[in-house]
This record gives C-alpha cells, structure tokens and sequence, in this order.
C-alpha cells in the first residue's frame, strides 16, 4: 500500500498561493499513482489537467469540510475514466505477457518480474482487467493511492456503504480469479 | 478452486508496478509553472488582435515533455540509427552556456545573439468562420537501450470557439516512448473546454512586448537559481506548441530569447530543403534545439542531440527529431 503523508498545509488568503500549496503537496504522488494506473507519459498530462480542473472548481474547493486529497484523487478519477479502455487493454497485456512491461517502462519489467516470482502477478492483472471500472477505482484508490474507504467516498461521492460494497466486490473478484488461474497458491496462508 | 488470502492480496497489489519510474524534478517543475502561468488572473492577460485562437489540447506536449524526461533517463543507447547520421550537427554549433545567477540579471542594452531576428516576420494563420487549424506533428526517436524506436504522428483540428467541436488522431509505429498505447490509434473528438489544458490562456497572458515579457520572466524567476536558464526552457517549451501563441507574443519571445545567455543561434537546412534558423540550448545532457522558419516564425520541428558521450551515448547522435506543419482547412475532417 502506497504510504502517504498528511495533506500539506493549504493557505486560504490567495487561491493561487493555495493552488500551489496544493500542487507542491500532492502533484508528485499524484503523478506516482497515475503513472501505476496508465504510463508515465500520460500521468504528466492527467496531473496537469487535474490542477487545472481544481483551479476551474475552485469554488468547490472546501478544505475544512474534508481532505484536499480525497478532493484531487476525485477529479483525478474522473478523468482517468476516459481512459479506461487503455488501462484495460495494458492490463490484459500484462496478464497475456506474464506481467511483462511494455517496452517504453522497463522499470516495470523488473518490479513485476519480482511480484510474478510466485506466479500471480499476471493473474492479478487480468483480474485487474476484468472488474467494473468503478470497482478497480476504489480498490486501486485504497491500494495505491493509500485513500481510506472513507476519503474515496468523498473523493467519487459516493456513500460509504457503497464504497465498502464495491471495495467487497472488488477483492472477492480478484482473489477468486488469482485462487481459479494460479493454483500454485492454493498452500498459501 | 481456492481462494488466496486478503494478506496476499494486498502483497501482490502493493507490489503490481510498484517501480513506475518517479517523475524528475525537471517534469515537476515544468508542470508547476505551467500550471500557476494558466491561473494568471484574466485582469492581466492582454490580447493580441491577430491572435489565432486555437486550442491547445494536452497530449503533444505532455507526450513531447515526458518523451524528454524518459530519454534523459535511458540508460544505453544500443546503436547508431543510420537514418540519424544525416542529422549529425555541424561543429560550430556545439557551444552552449549557461548562467548559475540567482534572479534575471537586468535585460542587457543590446542582444547578446540573434534569436530576436526571428520576430521580424512573425505571421498566423487568420481562421475564418467555420474554418480549422490543421497541424501536424511527427516525432520519430532513434533506438536507444529502452527500444528500437519508432515515430508518432499527431494529427489535430482546432477551432476559434472553445465550445465548437476539435479533433486529435494519434498514430504511432514502432515502439517509441509517449507513442500510442501498444501502438493503437487514437481518436478524439469533443469540445475544446472539455480537452484544452488552459495553455491557449496561458500565451494570452503573457505580455507582447519585448520588455515587458522579460520582467515577467524576471519576476516569475526572481528566487531561482540558474534563473536565465529556467527562463529559456520556459519559453522553449511554449514555442513547441507555436500555435497556441498569439503572433505578437511570439515575436516578443524570439526577443527575450536574443537578450539571454544558454541559447545558440545558427542556421540548417530541412529534409524538404526548408532553410531555418536552429535556436539550441542545453538540457540534462542534450543539445535541444528549434527549428524555426524565418519567414514566418513558425516553430517548423525540433531535434534532440547527445551533448557528450554519457551512458554509451556518442556525442552527436540524434536522439529524435520532429517535425511540424500549420495550415487552415475548411472541415474538421479534411487535410490541405
């Protein structure tokens, strides 16, 4: 689980001042999980228009009533639903490849090459793959964003039973299709 | 069939791309100033009168920066491409300094090279009702340890109204980094308020006249170190994306840019025989370079070099090259 550290302190006399307050606290770990969930390349665009959308909104913005980055992992979803059917596509890539990384992150190649050593990763991509976009959100944004149930009801607005719900749902899937594709594990735990 | 523990779970998730490479600070950085130049108050933002207005879609840029910070950081290049070779720079444009000052110094009497040359003739296209900006981009990348390489190639239509409909293709072949998600196409269509990033209203805010824009500079790098040559890369990397840039500021940053240390100004020929003027300066190990069309400012590609041998690296290789085109259409569909 990705660690995380408390929203950095957020000025209220200038929103711009703010804004940036905003963006020296979060944008780097923004980008981090954005580039886990799609590539690199595209986390950089996805940052820029996260800030952006923040500053269009900034009348929304209420730091007192919750947490700034509940607020910026929402918009930050909101936009990476548009590009669901790439991070679909990516993932099935990776479970057809054993969890290989494409050839633009090779980085990846050796992350993932440790995570496989036990034969799951890339069962876990494809289950990955195969969830509701909305559930893959809010596993992911617990998982790697380090986001409480909690946080992600505010981040995507949602009440927090459904958050736990879909987070149930998510896990129950994932371990069912890792248990059903890699019985190697079936002596784990 | 058994199911796997919710420890084990969690181990494999926590660990699934857990190495995604980290952005640099350099990517940081840019995004931060490109960010806080958008959200400059509309009370100081004047505009140009024959401003183009087209809408800067997000991906070229993006791409292009993330393609730089990736590049910067490959480890081995793993053969010379032979199509590089005839891009190889002449001698005498291998120079380029820098200045460590904390702060702009006060813009000099005189330029100290010829990039202000450049604004003499600086023109855009005039959209007429119903009429799109077509560009063009192509970006190929010369194998390196992290792929063989390949090019993409953007297509874009852009409106005057932000609310009209734009359109952004996408196509990339080989395996080049920022290309198209295992090289598939990409379409997107939509209304710009939806797509743009806000750099249309970042160019508009900047001031048009020389003197002004490098106060602005001044004042936007007043705490930085090495602040001359933040101020270059800052306003390179607003020309990649020229047309968004209203004529006028554009001619005011082909000005600023003769008044500042760290830029290089010497001229080339283009495959297509186009002779342009080549604006380089350094970056994380590579000569970054413009090239730009005297006879109307316009930004025509850009080409990225090995400074020196690093990382088995020859100095001189061409690393990628890109290159542009501009020109009105009459359809959001149709290509001149």
């Amino acid at each position: 689980m990705t660690t995380t550290k408390p929203d950095a302190a957020v000025p209220t006399d200038e929103p711009r001042l703010a804004l940036a307050a905003l963006f020296d606290g979060h944008a780097r770990e923004l980008h981090r999980y954005l580039a886990r969930r799609l590539d690199p390349a595209s986390a950089e665009d996805l940052v820029a228009q996260t800030f952006l959308e923040a500053w269009q909104h900034w009348d929304r913005y209420r730091p007192e009533a919750g947490s700034p980055r509940a607020w910026l992992y929402g918009i930050a979803t909101n936009l990476l639903r548009r590009h669901s059917r790439d991070e679909e596509r990516r993932l099935r890539a990776y479970g057809k490849a054993g969890a290989m990384a494409p050839t633009d992150e090779p980085a990846d190649t050796r992350a993932d090459a440790r995570v496989d050593a036990s034969g799951q990763s890339a069962a876990l991509a494809t289950g990955l793959s195969a969830l509701r976009a909305e559930e893959r959100d809010v596993l992911l944004l617990v998982a790697w964003a380090g986001l409480t149930p909690a946080e992600v009801a505010e981040a995507l607005s949602l009440n927090p039973p459904t958050v736990r719900t879909r987070l149930h749902r998510a896990r129950a899937a994932l371990r069912k299709h890792i248990g059903a594709t890699a019985p190697q594990e079936h002596n784990h735990g | 069939m058994a199911e796997i523990t919710d420890d084990r779970l969690d181990e494999l998730l926590g660990g699934f791309r857990a190495d995604v490479p980290e952005p640099s600070t350099q990517t940081i950085d840019d995004l931060r100033a490109d960010l806080l130049a958008a959200t400059v108050p509309p009370e100081v933002r004047p505009l140009a009168p024959d401003a183009v207005r087209p809408l800067r879609p997000t991906t070229p840029r993006g791409r292009r920066r993330a393609l730089i910070g990736l590049l910067a950081a490959a480890a081995v290049v793993a053969a010379l491409a032979i199509g590089a070779v005839a891009f190889l720079p002449h001698a005498d444009e291998i120079t380029v300094g820098g200045s460590h000052a904390v702060g702009l110094p006060p813009m000099p009497d005189k330029p100290i090279n010829r990039a202000g040359e450049l604004s003499r003739h600086v023109t855009m296209p005039k959209l007429g009702p119903g009429q799109y900006l077509y560009l063009r981009d192509a970006t190929t990348q010369y194998p390196t340890a992290s792929g063989p390489g390949g090019t993409v190639t953007g297509e874009q239509w852009v409106t005057y109204d932000p609310k009209d409909q734009w359109r952004e293709h996408r196509t990339s072949t080989g395996e080049a980094q920022g290309g198209t998600d295992r090289n598939q196409p990409e379409d997107w269509r939509g209304p710009g308020t939806d797509i743009g990033n806000g750099n249309t209203a970042a160019m508009r805010a900047l001031p048009s006249d020389p003197a002004q824009l490098y106060r602005w500079l001044a004042k936007k790098f007043a705490h930085d170190q090495d602040a001359p040559t933040k101020a270059v890369n800052y306003l390179f990397h607003s020309l990649y994306v020229d047309y968004s840039i209203p004529a006028a500021t554009k001619a005011a940053m082909y000005e600023v840019l003769g008044y500042l240390p760290g830029v290089q100004v010497t001229r080339t020929t283009l495959p297509d025989h186009t002779q342009v003027t080549v604006l380089t300066r350094m970056y994380e190990g590579l000569r970054v370079q413009l090239f730009v069309d005297p006879r109307d400012g316009h930004v025509a590609g850009y080409r990225d070099i090995a400074a020196e041998d690093q990382n088995g690296v020859k100095a001189g290789y061409v690393i990628l090259v890109g290159y542009n085109t501009m020109s009105v259409v009459d359809s959001i569909e149709s290509r001149p």
